[in-house]
């Protein structure tokens, strides 16, 4: 007895010396020897920086990592960290297969909340996501942060509940995910959602759809409703120099407890197409 | 349901820039107010030109503008900034509608989600507070209260001082709350030693004090002064709609018809059968006739006229309570009239708006 804990005394002691000189992908192979003594302490840090995805493939170990990360966190009753790991995980790899055999049924049932809560948002192409890991292990309740990076087009962004952020401007945050909008002038908006990690820093490259060859769309309705153009949800009312494309659209335009307002459009090559004021009315219809 | 463009909604098609087409204000001389004609050309879907024509607005207000003006150019600005994509821009105008009036609130109702989250978010970003005191109230010296409303834009501490200007006396302790969002505060207009506020110019001076150390200020200027209570008017009498009926007429009776006509027939019969045939001439018979006649009538008009009237319990009992209350109402106005023509009150008007 004595002698197993000595030699498991032994094997952390080596793992964290070994750690310092390692490389994030042999933190993560450490990190998961670690995790299989029972040794979370000294797993957590190393399974944190070893999962940088810049490290190396998103591969059965990086996946096992993971798994061994969300387990500690939820050990440790960091259930909210856990499921932003889990998120940030998932938009990264949306095919992860949840090892039901290893792992205890907790694992997977946050999991399987995770996988909700990025279901619809996995097909974004207009942004490329990074990470810039931190060279000295973070503290799993330290801050992380969040950059903007843009070219060509001047973008602006707004994070839901924090404010705006301009482009090269670092924001520090608390761990989490978070609402994105970027938009600029004459470029379609978009709504994004990315996770902060502790200690993190996630830089976006926008790469808004810009204006292709046609027009702009112009719509206001009272009260304010949901746009959709050709069944595309593309923002709320007041909506101004939407870049659409020449030929027909279909335009609605919703709101609950209004009835929808339909029409078709016919956009052509520079055009400023401007509908206002739709009036929403009430009554047959109405949802 | 699908309705072909170029129908009933207004749709203007505009080629190229739609800004440059906006003169500088002083050029302009319409009457129309430029932020009405700002609100029309955003509800045209141009807030390119709605954007410029706010801009020269704000840059045109002069200094004693009233901030409800400037609040709600910033606003619309705010929101025309945000629709084209200017999202700083956006910030930057709503942060300056919350300085200019710490009590704005975006209804959901009204303005769009996306608009309401920037809103909120660019409220949080500053520190902002605003006082509005009520523009004139009359308090009792002794135990009136003075309730005047705060709001902030971030949770903190605020502090509501009464500051004399001009030697009207010696400061009031402050009073010291957290105010999440808005508030309302009563002053009690006399200290706690019972010493009553002294009539002259004072300064409402509001601070705020953030977690963060952001602090703010706000301020308004009173005058204060002694008055009397007017007297309250006498209520009128209830109309007589609100009273009901207090009796109502009964069912004709068939008793008092065959009374009228009995002894109508009475009258005429009995001088007829019972007087001697000596004296009866053909004058006596037609003047007993006449009185059984006449007898008769008026039993017959005594059934028809002469229902008999029912009382109703319950409408006089309603009555007498509306009466009552009435009389209450009035005695207590009297017994207020009473009082406030002995007590003395206290006139706080606002002088200058924060």
């Amino acid at each position: 007895m004595k002698r197993t804990l000595l030699l498991t005394v032994g094997t952390v002691v080596l793992l964290a010396v070994r750690a310092h000189a390692q490389q994030p992908r042999n933190l993560l192979g450490l990190g998961i020897q670690a995790y299989d003594i029972a040794a979370y302490e000294t797993a957590l840090p190393l399974l944190a920086r070893g999962i940088n995805p810049a490290a190396g493939p998103r591969d059965s170990l990086w996946v096992g990592g993971l798994h061994r990360l969300v387990h500690i966190l939820l050990e440790q009753h960091q259930d909210s960290l856990a499921a932003v790991w889990m998120r940030w995980a998932l938009r990264q790899k949306p095919d992860i297969v949840v090892d039901t055999i290893n792992f205890p049924p907790a694992v997977g049932n946050a999991f399987t909340l995770a996988q909700r809560a990025v279901a619809g948002s996995l097909r974004d192409t207009v942004t490329e996501t990074l990470w810039e890991w931190p060279s000295s292990p973070p503290s799993q309740q330290s801050q992380g942060a969040i950059r903007i990076e843009s070219s060509g087009a001047p973008v602006s962004t707004f994070i839901d509940g924090v404010g705006t952020l301009a482009p090269g401007e670092q924001r520090a945050l608390a761990y989490g995910s978070y609402r994105i909008l970027a938009s600029a002038p004459g470029y379609a908006r978009v709504w994004l959602e990315r996770e902060v990690l502790p200690g993190v820093t996630t830089v976006l490259r926008l790469r808004l759809r810009g204006p292709a060859a046609g027009g702009f769309l112009y719509v206001a309705a009272a009260p304010w409703g949901s746009v959709y153009v050709d069944r595309q949800f593309v923002g709320y009312t007041p909506l101004a120099a939407y870049p659409a494309s020449v030929g027909i659209h279909q335009l609605r335009i919703e709101r609950p407890g209004f009835a929808p307002f339909d029409t078709t459009v016919a956009m052509e090559r520079d055009q400023r197409l401007r509908l206002g004021t739709i009036r929403l009315r009430t009554g047959p219809g109405a949802r | 349901m699908r309705i072909v463009l170029l129908l009933p909604i207004a749709i203007v098609i505009g080629l190229g820039s739609s800004v440059a087409g906006v003169r500088p204000l002083a050029a302009q001389g319409t009457p129309e107010p430029p932020l009405a004609r700002a609100v029309a050309m955003l509800d045209a879907t141009e807030p390119e030109r709605a954007i410029e024509l706010l801009r020269q607005l704000l840059l045109g207000l002069p200094p004693a503008a009233p901030s409800a003006l400037r609040s709600e150019a910033h606003l619309r600005l705010a929101a025309a900034s945000w629709s084209l994509g200017f999202l700083d821009s956006a910030a930057a105008h709503f942060q300056a509608a919350v300085r200019e009036d710490a009590f704005l609130r975006l209804d959901p109702d009204v303005y769009n989600p996306e608009l309401v989250l920037a809103f909120r978010a660019s409220r949080r970003a500053i520190v902002a507070v605003g006082v509005r005191p009520p523009p004139d109230t009359l308090l009792d010296t002794r135990t009136g209260r003075w309730p005047v409303a705060v709001a902030v834009s971030q949770p903190g501490q605020v502090r509501l001082r009464l500051v004399p200007s001009g030697g009207a006396g010696g400061e009031r302790p402050p009073t010291v709350l957290v105010v999440d969002s808005s508030a309302t505060v009563s002053f009690p207009v006399a200290a706690a030693d019972g010493v009553e506020l002294a009539s002259g110019q004072y300064r409402l001076v509001v601070e705020y004090a953030g977690s963060a150390g952001a602090a703010a200020r706000s301020e308004a200027s009173l005058e204060v002064a002694q008055s009397t209570a007017d007297t309250l008017v006498y209520e009128a009498p209830p109309p007589d709609s609100l009273f009901r009926l207090e009796f109502r007429w009964g069912p004709r009776s068939r008793g008092t018809l065959l009374r009228g006509v009995g002894v109508g027939v009475g009258a005429a019969a009995i001088p007829l059968l019972l007087g001697q045939n000596q004296l009866r001439t053909s004058g006596t018979t037609s003047r007993a006739l006449l009185v059984g006649a006449t007898v008769s009538v008026a039993g017959l008009a005594a059934y028809f006229f002469g229902r008999p009237r029912q009382r109703l319990p319950e409408n006089i009992e309603y009555n007498r309570a509306l009466r009552s209350a009435w009389e209450e109402r009035n005695r207590s106005i009297a017994a207020t009239n009473a009082a406030r023509r002995g007590a003395l009150m206290l006139r706080v008007r606002v002088v200058r708006e924060p």
